[in-house]
């Protein structure tokens, strides 16, 4: 087995909320690891949220299904927000008419 | 009355026979588990389904209200949410004749009139108990997914293991993006657990609008790696709805529904397949492929009722309706043809030419053929007769709180048109009688030991050129003893004369007899059998009665085939040319060489006695006779007898010309026809000569029995 992880999260605490930085691939490759990791952080959702995905290089069906959980895991009144997208995965929220920095409809 | 407005009428009118058919068929009881019963709900919804579009198409609104709230019921019935009882048929039953009676006003008037329509909804509010669920259920008919104009709606939901399977659902989404502009996407996350989250599993759905000049089998074929676990739906933009619909509705060639709709590109052939191979699942049970279709989401029900419209139109033009004049012209012409090729053959019988024998010959065979063919455009069958005797014993028993059921066999008999309509009225005498007087009320029927239900049984079947028509019912049979007391009454019977019971039980065809000691309205009026006999014997056959007291009455009608054409055995009597229908001959034989009664006339056959007749007696012919007379055997049902005649000629085949009604008197003649060589030959009207026979006979006995008693030795007390 390698040292080298294909996906890495770093995570932070601050004052408005939380903050999760992704790095690496997030797909059907990752996404079990990818979650084995955010469940290890403790009341995930109760604060608001905000994603970094500026690191993330690969992003498939399984990836997007994942984001989306985590979105819907969100306590009632706190919110998810992304605050950087790589321009590597812009085309996926585009072909999914998907806002990327809410992750809703971008019709919405 | 318009050529479209007609074919509406009778559409209208034999999907509300089968509706009728089918409330019957629920009443008489059935499983509603079964198979059956599911198919005959459906075929009920479908024929209100059905009569509400085509009402639609032309304006006649009062039609569609009221048969949209039937139709809603019984696609609530259908789908399992209300359930089938007595009093509901009986209502629904109701509201078909009330359907009927609308498109009967709106033919002849144009309109429903105020009191029609107040009716109608007087009958819809008494289903009130059975509509509010109905408006709760949810119809299964989802509502339909319109989609953007110009768009592709493509609904899709993948299965669980997509991820696993190697698939990225985004590849697809890419595909179809590639085929067309993607004008929108939605991604459903309705079965994203948050808890239990595996996330290899694949739980969103998505809904795209597709637009570009697509078929729908380019969209399918983005989804052929994922389809078999996939739901997926497609539904076409408005235009090339309209497309679609235009396609179906001018479709040639192609006459079954699947077809039609891969044809038309409304369906894939992989769609029609996937539902066909459903509608062998016997989970399904034989549903309409149609309905398969709209539920699986192939297509939309629109486009479906338009194959089905078209494909109804399609088929009605493989029947022609047809002038009843012209078809009775056209065999009258028929049996002048057959009369002129006879006279053909009597004119070249003479020529050695084997060539123009054999063209003769070949005309003989062919003008059959011709003739065969003629005829059996008027036979039709009698089950459409009978059909209509279950509305009637229905209501009737009701009516007289009865239990009957009337059971029907033969129902593919075929026989002459005209012959149908006019034993409708004694057919449905007899029935009514047999409900009336035959069936026995429950408790007599319990007293005796009998099962509750009566049974009236019509049958008919085909005998020797004959059809019988049986009606047999199992109820308390004929009073002997009160016919005959009211037969001495009436003066047609002697007091102290021996008679055989079914001697007496003929006096039932008696004008103005009746034992019944209340007239109800419908029988006991004493007009009934008498008319009936009349009207069986117009038609040239004969009626019988035969009943055990206590377990029932047979009455058999018997008639010819057919009228209009007879295959005949030509004979001569004092110069009179005579035709005795071929069917009836059983044979023929010397007068001289066969036994005879001592006194009477009757021959000895085979160890049976025949009473015969001699031809030129009875229609008292003056002409040339034989020393050598000849004997023609004949026979009708149970009865035989036997006519006398001077020359025995050949089988013919010959048109039969009714006699004028100058001849109504003349008993044993039932028509007349005109041979080859121009001269008139008289058909045998065989029923009424064996009756005359037998009487004869009967009398001729009576006589020398009595003659016998007289002249005969014996202890006299004077």
């Amino acid at each position: 087995m390698s040292g080298y992880l294909a996906v890495d999260i770093q995570h932070s605490k601050g004052k408005t909320g939380e903050k999760i930085a992704i790095t690496g691939e997030l797909t059907i490759y990752t996404v079990t690891e990818l979650l084995r990791r955010l469940r290890a952080i403790p009341d995930l959702g109760k604060k608001n949220l905000t994603l970094d995905l500026s690191a993330v290089e690969q992003l498939d069906g399984a990836g997007v299904q994942l984001l989306l959980q985590l979105k819907k895991r969100m306590a009632e009144d706190r919110t998810l927000r992304v605050n950087a997208v790589n321009p590597l995965i812009e085309p996926v929220f585009q072909l999914l008419h998907l806002n990327p920095k809410t992750l809703c409809d971008a019709t919405a | 009355m318009d050529i479209p407005i007609e074919t509406f009428v009778t559409e209208s009118r034999e999907l509300l026979a089968l509706m009728e058919a089918g409330l019957l068929k629920l009443e008489a009881g059935l499983d509603s588990a079964s198979s059956e019963y599911q198919e005959v709900v459906n075929e009920i919804f479908r024929a209100a389904h059905t009569i509400k579009g085509s009402a639609g198409l032309f304006g006649l609104d009062a039609v569609v209200a009221f048969t949209h709230t039937v139709e809603n019921l019984m696609d609530c019935v259908r789908e399992g949410s209300v359930g089938i009882s007595a009093e509901l048929i009986g209502l629904l039953l109701q509201c078909s004749d009330h359907m009927a009676a609308l498109v009967d006003a709106y033919i002849q008037t144009g309109s429903a009139p105020e009191t029609l329509v107040k009716n109608g909804e007087q009958l819809l509010m008494s289903l009130t108990p059975w509509l509010p669920r109905a408006a709760e259920a949810a119809s299964p008919q989802a509502v339909e997914e319109v989609s953007e104009s110009g768009c592709w709606h493509i609904s899709l939901r993948l299965g669980r293991d997509t991820l696993r399977n190697g698939m990225d659902p985004l590849a697809i989404l890419r595909y179809l993006a590639g085929l067309g502009e993607l004008r929108y996407c939605e991604v459903i996350d309705d079965d994203l657990p948050l808890e239990d989250f595996d996330p290899e599993n694949f739980y969103l759905g998505f809904v795209v609008g597709l637009a570009g000049p697509l078929k729908k089998s380019d969209i399918e074929d983005a989804f052929v790696f994922v389809r078999d676990e996939a739901e997926i739906s497609i539904v076409p933009p408005q235009e090339t709805r309209e497309q679609l619909l235009r396609l179906i509705q001018s479709q040639q060639g192609k006459s079954r529904l699947g077809e039609m709709l891969v044809c038309s590109g409304a369906i894939t052939q992989r769609e029609l397949e996937a539902a066909l191979h459903q509608q062998k699942d016997p989970e399904t049970l034989k549903k309409p492929l149609g309905e398969i279709l709209v539920a699986n989401k192939s297509t939309s029900e629109q486009l479906v009722d338009a194959a089905l419209a078209r494909q109804r139109q399609k088929n009605s033009a493989r029947m022609i309706r047809v002038d009843a004049e012209r078809l009775d012209s056209l065999i009258n012409l028929i049996g002048e043809l057959v009369i002129n090729r006879q006279r053909v053959d009597l004119l070249t019988s003479g020529y050695v030419d084997q060539d123009l024998q054999e063209a003769v010959a070949s005309l003989a065979g062919l003008t059959e053929q011709v003739r065969d063919a003629a005829l059996n455009l008027r036979m039709v069958a009698i089950g459409e007769t009978f059909h209509r005797f279950k509305r009637i014993v229905r209501d009737t028993a009701q009516e007289l709180g009865k239990d009957i059921e009337l059971v029907l066999q033969g129902e593919d008999t075929e026989l002459d048109r005209s012959m149908v309509e006019k034993l409708t009225d004694p057919l449905t005498h007899i029935v009514r009688n047999a409900i009336d007087h035959g069936i026995e009320s429950r408790e007599r029927r319990a007293e005796s030991g009998k099962p509750l239900r009566g049974t009236i049984k019509l049958s008919a079947y085909h005998d020797a050129g004959n059809v019988v028509i049986e009606i047999q019912d199992d109820g308390g049979g004929i009073n002997t003893e009160r016919v005959r007391e009211r037969a001495i009454e009436k003066g047609l019977l002697e007091a102290g004369v021996e008679y055989s019971e079914h001697q007496i039980h003929q006096l039932i065809f008696h004008p103005g007899f009746s034992t019944a000691e209340k007239i109800t309205n419908m029988s006991g009026r004493g007009v009934g059998m008498d008319v009936v006999k009349r009207n069986v014997e117009d038609l040239q056959g004969v009626v019988d009665i035969k009943s055990h007291r206590g377990q029932g009455t047979l009455i058999t009608v018997r008639l010819p085939l057919t009228l209009a054409i007879i295959d005949g055995f030509h004979v001569n009597s004092a110069g009179t040319h005579f035709i005795v229908p071929q069917a009836t001959v059983v044979e023929c034989l010397d007068f001289n060489s066969v036994r005879r009664l001592e006194g009477g006339s009757s021959i000895q056959l085979r160890g049976e006695l025949v009473p015969y007749v001699h031809l030129q007696e009875l229609l008292e012919l003056s002409g040339q006779v034989n020393q050598q007379k000849k004997l023609v055997v004949v026979q009708f049902g149970d009865e035989r007898a036997a006519v006398v005649v001077d020359e025995l000629y050949g089988e013919l085949q010959t048109v039969v010309k009714p006699l004028s009604p100058v001849f109504g008197t003349l008993k044993g003649i039932g028509g007349c026809s005109l041979l080859g060589n121009g001269e008139i030959a008289f058909i045998l009207d065989v029923p009424q000569l064996i009756a005359l026979a037998t009487a004869d006979e009967v009398h001729r006995t009576a006589n020398s029995a009595l003659m016998a008693r007289r002249h005969a030795p014996s202890d006299h007390l004077h």
